[in-house]
């Protein structure tokens, strides 16, 4: 043993510390070879025993005894408050959430049907015009309208189901070769083949049952303004002129679909 | 049913924690002096240490249930706590602490006697009062482990538990801990050409 190799141990040899049988022996005995070691092993014994006199002296030191009754108090009072309100706020989150959600629905519904309402009004105002939907050219018609027939009746038109499309292509055949005879049929003809129409825009809600008990398409003539309701731009040079339009109605009399005709 | 008594301190925590408040003045009886003493040689402030461990036990109602027996004894979170307190206050209030590495000099100079080493008489009240002030002047890191291992009377597990670090970290710092309240308490006679002169070597990194 060295005196560094002493120096290392001498604060756990001082604290009487468990340590090798061995390593405390060789230890022990440097001391009575070195008076150095041998004072650094007393100066750590005197330190030990001020600071065991020390603890001893402050052995007897404790919280007042009024902590405790505030404590209890303080426990109490954690023990009263915490376990509804976490859960309350938190519900209460949820049906604000549920609320808010169905008001948005039903204010988007409000919208939209008073939207609806809007062009349906404008459209009772203006006189209807019919002609012949079949001599219409209607190249890009919706896919929901091209399954179903038109029929013509005087001012109004059925629209009819599958069910009847091949008697009533045989029907149109025989009917278009009486109309070929005919002046006025003639010149609507000619009329027809120079006419562009824009494909049919819903008017609120349309799938093919609102035509199960067929329908009617009446031609109408709308201020050139009502194009850029459906987003087609409008010519401002010919803004105060009408533009013609076809709305198709359903069995229900409500308008289901319009296109614009030029 | 069990007596409070002769529950664990976990058994105490657990009961505590469901809402019994028998178990938490049995904890508290059972460890306040530990946590108060603790704080007191920590700050050397009796306020200091009525409030921290007022803290602790307040932190142990609000949150007990973040103990961990895996991580340690009750007793070793405890002390933990009242670890972290105590360091906050010392960084907050430092200016309340007359005795720091600041004031090395003039706490040097009150030891330092001519005539009879204080080493010598340490059974005297006033020698344990320096050794009192001399851990009070060890820097933070030697100072706990000093008051843990040496006033508390913890074993280096506890400690380590308690500081968490390693048991390696906790012996060195307390050798060099030892080593520093040596120096702090021992007078150097120097000889100058005049005589006989002392001073302090109470120096430390």
């Amino acid at each position: 043993m060295n005196c560094q190799k002493f120096e290392a141990i001498v604060s756990e040899l001082a604290r009487n510390q468990m340590m090798d049988a061995d390593l405390r022996a060789e230890a022990l005995a440097h001391t009575f070879k070195c008076s150095e070691c041998s004072d650094r092993m007393r100066d750590q014994k005197v330190l030990s025993s001020g600071l065991n006199a020390l603890a001893l002296d402050m052995n007897q030191l404790q919280a007042p005894p009024q902590l405790e009754l505030k404590l209890r108090e303080a426990f109490r009072q954690s023990k009263q408050v915490t376990p509804f309100p976490v859960r309350k706020r938190s519900n209460r989150r949820y049906w604000l959430s549920a609320v808010a959600a169905m008001l948005l629905i039903v204010i988007g519904l409000a919208v939209v049907r008073a939207q609806l309402k809007g062009v349906q009004e404008e459209l009772a105002k203006i006189p209807p015009q019919s002609i012949p939907v079949s001599e219409i050219q209607t190249p890009e018609a919706p896919q929901a309208l091209q399954s179903k027939q038109e029929v013509i009746a005087g001012n109004k038109e059925k629209v009819e189901t599958p069910r009847r499309r091949q008697q009533s292509q045989s029907f149109y055949a025989a009917n278009n070769r009486k109309r070929v005879t005919s002046k006025n049929e003639a010149v609507a003809a000619n009329h027809v083949t120079r006419e562009v129409a824009t494909d049919f825009m819903p008017l609120g809600y349309m799938n093919a049952s609102s035509f199960q008990d067929g329908g009617q398409l009446v031609r109408v003539e709308l201020p050139r303004s009502a194009l850029a309701k459906f987003g087609i731009p409008v010519n401002m040079d010919r803004y105060n002129e009408k533009v013609k339009a076809d709305v198709l109605f359903g069995a229900d009399g409500l308008a289901q679909a319009i296109r614009f005709v030029q | 049913m069990r007596l409070h008594s002769e529950l664990n301190d976990a058994e105490l925590l657990r009961s505590m924690i469901a809402g019994d408040e028998e178990a938490l003045g049995a904890l508290y009886q059972r460890r306040q002096a530990g946590v108060f003493r603790f704080a007191w040689q920590m700050s050397g402030s009796h306020t200091i240490a009525e409030d921290v461990t007022q803290e602790v036990f307040l932190f142990l109602i609000r949150d007990g249930h973040v103990f961990d027996p895996k991580k340690g004894s009750v007793n070793a979170f405890l002390m933990g706590v009242a670890r972290n307190f105590v360091l906050r206050k010392l960084r907050g209030e430092r200016a309340m602490i007359s005795l720091g590495d600041d004031s090395e000099d003039d706490f040097s100079g009150d030891l330092a006697d001519p005539d009879l080493s204080p080493l010598e008489d340490l059974t005297r009240t006033e020698t344990i009062e320096n050794v009192r002030k001399a851990v009070l002047s060890l820097p933070e890191k030697y100072r706990e482990v000093v008051v843990l291992c040496e006033l508390q009377e913890l074993n280096y597990k506890e400690t380590a538990e308690i500081l968490e670090c390693a048991i390696g970290t906790v012996r060195s710092r307390l050798h060099r801990g030892r080593a520093i309240l040596l120096e702090k308490l021992r007078p150097v006679r120097t000889e100058t050409e005049e005589g006989t002169a002392l001073k302090s070597a109470g120096c430390f990194a």
